[in-house]
């Protein structure tokens, strides 16, 4: 049986190993789209079928050599996020920093967790990097709270390979400031089940 | 130097159902996780545009894409593979069309010959190497320096063990985690 699993597992590091060999450095290029774009898929959104129309409208305007009618309207010019080196992380201003501690189930982990806030180009997340391996028996979920508990947002399942997690847009991380670990039966139960392993709050560096 | 433990042959609970909340609202009809799709993923789409278009282009595609995806939020299934690998298969299709449909206008105008559309093979490659960059940025601190020693250093999970001092059992659980969270990311089964 380790032997199946050793050649499944080798078959399976050649085929990603094939992809990775392959990468460079335009691979590593990220540039963040202009305003209008997102204007426009939200205005299909709750009206389908009026963007595809003026998009249409712009293309038998154009006449060859002229730009397309969408770059002359665009708000803000394309931002280019060209990533020197291995990372795509950038700095964000400020800071948050979480130390996120286990005070109500010491037996089920014994660790902390380290959440700073970090950006994926233009993607606001948490970088984690926790103490320990974390428990492997039950599925545990990362959170954010808000202080006096009154909502929460979850940041999905994660385990020892998650090292960043990425937080919704609208989420205020100076309101839901509380960062939460739990452990989590796989009882299709959205709901926090109340058994924390880690908690600490967000603060500025 | 501490002494190795004991291989840990014992198997985890397996999760290799990482999916993330926006992928499963996203599927579900929830316009908020439209707008996180976007704000997630708009870069990555946008970009794979800009690598055979202009910035006007990239920009139509991307809407297209974006669209598109959301008239068919339905048909995303979380558990075939992740929103990423989804959108940009739709992106990929888009840019094709596109290719095809600006070719017929402009020579009907002009009859001047263009840049072929960009083959398909290449772009679904391209694709699948942004997607494994991000994958692997995303990983924890351990687990991606050991997929970076077997994927860049080729080496086995045997020789990972033997020159960092990792347990076997926590090499290859690592390993095994990590590629199902790369098979997840890079991959989204049509079926």
């Amino acid at each position: 049986m380790t032997d199946e699993f050793d050649d499944l597992l080798e078959a399976d590091l050649r085929h990603f190993s094939g992809i990775a060999g392959q990468i460079a450095a335009e691979d590593r290029v990220r540039h963040e789209p202009p305003a209008i774009v997102w204007e426009a898929i939200s205005v299909d959104a709750t009206a389908p079928g009026a963007v595809v129309d003026i998009t249409r409208a712009r293309r038998r305007r154009r006449s060859p050599g002229r730009r397309n009618g969408l770059r002359l309207a665009a708000a803000a010019a394309a931002v280019i996020a060209v990533v020197v080196g291995t990372s795509l992380f950038t700095r964000q201003d400020p800071t948050l920093v979480a130390t996120a501690t286990n005070r109500d189930l010491p037996e089920q982990f014994d660790g902390e967790l380290t959440a700073t806030t970090r950006n994926q180009v233009d993607q606001v997340g948490l970088a984690l990097d926790f103490s320990a391996s974390l428990p492997t028996a039950e599925p545990i979920e990362i959170w954010l709270l808000r202080p006096d508990l009154s909502d929460m947002v979850s940041l999905g399942v994660i385990d020892d390979t998650v090292g960043w997690v990425p937080v919704p847009d609208d989420i205020d991380l100076s309101e839901f400031s509380v960062v939460d670990v739990s452990l989590e039966p796989d009882d299709g139960d959205p709901t926090h089940s109340g058994r924390s392993i880690l908690r600490g709050s967000l603060v500025s560096i | 130097m501490t002494a190795l433990a004991t291989p840990d042959t014992r198997p985890d609970i397996d999760f290799d159902d990482p999916v993330d909340p926006v992928a499963r609202r996203f599927a579900q009809g929830d316009e908020s996780a439209l707008r996180e799709a976007y704000e997630r993923h708009g870069s990555l789409v946008y970009s794979i545009c800009r690598r055979s278009l202009d910035d006007a282009g990239a920009a139509d595609v991307t809407q297209e894409t974006f669209i598109a995806a959301w008239r068919n939020h339905a048909r995303y299934i979380p558990e075939r593979g992740s929103l990423a690998a989804w959108l940009t298969s739709i992106a990929r299709n888009k840019l094709i069309d596109h290719f095809r449909s600006t070719q017929r206008e402009e020579r009907r105008i002009e009859r001047v010959k263009h840049a072929r559309s960009p083959d398909p093979r290449e772009l679904e490659a391209a694709a699948l190497r942004m997607l494994l960059v991000d994958a692997i940025d995303e990983l924890a601190e351990r687990p991606r320096m050991i997929v970076s020693m077997a994927f860049f250093d080729d080496l086995t999970h045997v020789e990972i063990a033997e020159r960092t001092d990792i347990p076997l059992g926590t090499v290859k659980s690592d390993l095994r985690r990590s590629l199902a969270r790369l098979r997840h990311t890079l991959e989204y089964t049509d079926d």
